[in-house]
């Protein structure tokens, strides 16, 4: 699964999540994409289970892009801990996404291939998405 | 090189809320600038825009701003909302035929590779070259044959030979290659081991301290 190799710090803030993805909204690699179009965390496993199903439906075909990282770590609380006595052990990795972001990218396939993939690899995810294409593209 | 003709209007206010209301009307607010002119802000319907954005050809656009006369240009950019996808605004180089530009051309594939009926597949890496030439040399796409691409191999940009083009792009890059296909195997989700589940933390020459 896609976490840091090497880390600064080993607890991170919250942080906000406002505002629309200024970055990785556009299509580059391939020619097919999964935008998503609300704000979330996207977990390591949910990364890894979109693009397990991505390369089950495209089978020995076409190339994958994973366009997020997970390199934020969200920390827990043991189960009936009393609070305070400080922030909890890390737990897992997450990617910060932005409404509009790129996620994956799909190339090397007929769009019929590439819709079906990118469907089901926006069910393992916790946001509504879209399918997008290069404009450059003629479908 | 085709040639198509857009009328846009002067936009005299350039506020946020009133360029926002621009585009609720089905207009995309742009500019046009050249070497020797002003740069004129200008907005146009998003239905004349369409043909030259979503498109896989270069055009040679004659504006026609107003009523004035119409003056060449190239879409040089388009901004597109992260959300909705829709066309925000757009770029306008103005050209003159002695003056070279630089353009992004699209490059377009043609045939069916020799690797591919061997069982490789292509990956196209590439999808736009950037180019410097005279207005009247600006291929509208650039073609490449795959017919002769056996298993493994690859067209670089230094393979190309374009006439009265110059060639912008580092020429090592790959545009075009077909490769082996993946190995049969089940994709299965990579399970992390005890050591994966903590990354080094990069010290400071002070040690961190142990969670209780």
């Amino acid at each position: 699964m896609l976490m840091p190799k090497r880390v600064k710090f080993r607890k991170a803030h919250r942080g906000r999540r406002t505002g629309k993805a200024t970055r990785g909204h556009l299509v580059n690699f391939g020619d097919f994409g999964l935008k998503a179009m609300e704000p979330a965390w996207i977990t390591s496993r949910q990364i890894e289970a979109c693009r397990v199903a991505l390369s089950r439906q495209m089978k020995r075909d076409g190339k994958v892009w994973i366009r997020i990282f997970p390199d934020k770590p969200v920390s827990k609380k043991p189960l009936e801990t009393r609070m305070g006595k400080g922030k909890g052990a890390p737990e897992f990795w997450v990617a910060v996404v932005l409404p509009g972001r790129i996620m994956f990218e799909v190339g090397g396939v007929d769009k019929k291939t590439a819709h079906d993939a990118l469907t089901l690899a926006s069910h393992k995810l916790p946001i509504k998405t879209k399918i997008v294409q290069r404009p450059d593209l003629e479908s | 090189m085709s040639e198509i003709s857009i009328q846009a209007k002067r936009r005299t206010i350039s506020t946020k809320g009133h360029v926002n209301q621009m585009r609720k009307a089905g207009n995309v607010p742009g500019i046009l600038y050249s070497k020797n002119i002003e740069p004129t802000p200008i907005y146009l319907a998003e239905k004349s825009l369409k043909p030259l954005v979503y498109t896989s050809d270069t055009h040679i656009v004659n504006l026609k701003i107003d009523d004035e006369q119409e003056l060449k240009s190239i879409l040089k950019k388009v901004q597109f909302d992260p959300v909705s996808d829709k066309i925000i605004h757009c770029d306008f180089l103005g050209i003159s035929a002695d003056q070279e530009i630089e353009i992004e051309v699209p490059i377009a594939l043609l045939g069916q590779a020799k690797g591919v009926k061997e069982g490789g597949i292509i990956q196209h890496s590439l999808h736009k070259l950037r180019v410097a030439c005279l207005p009247a040399n600006i291929p509208e796409h650039i073609t490449i044959d795959l017919t002769d691409l056996g298993l493994g191999n690859s067209v670089h940009v230094r393979d190309l030979k374009i006439e009265n083009v110059k060639i912008l792009q580092n020429e090592e890059v790959i545009i075009v290659s077909v490769v082996a296909p993946r190995a049969a195997v089940e994709p299965t989700a990579a399970v992390p081991t005890e050591e994966q589940i903590e990354p080094e933390v990069i010290s400071k020459g002070k040690k961190t301290e142990e969670e209780e």
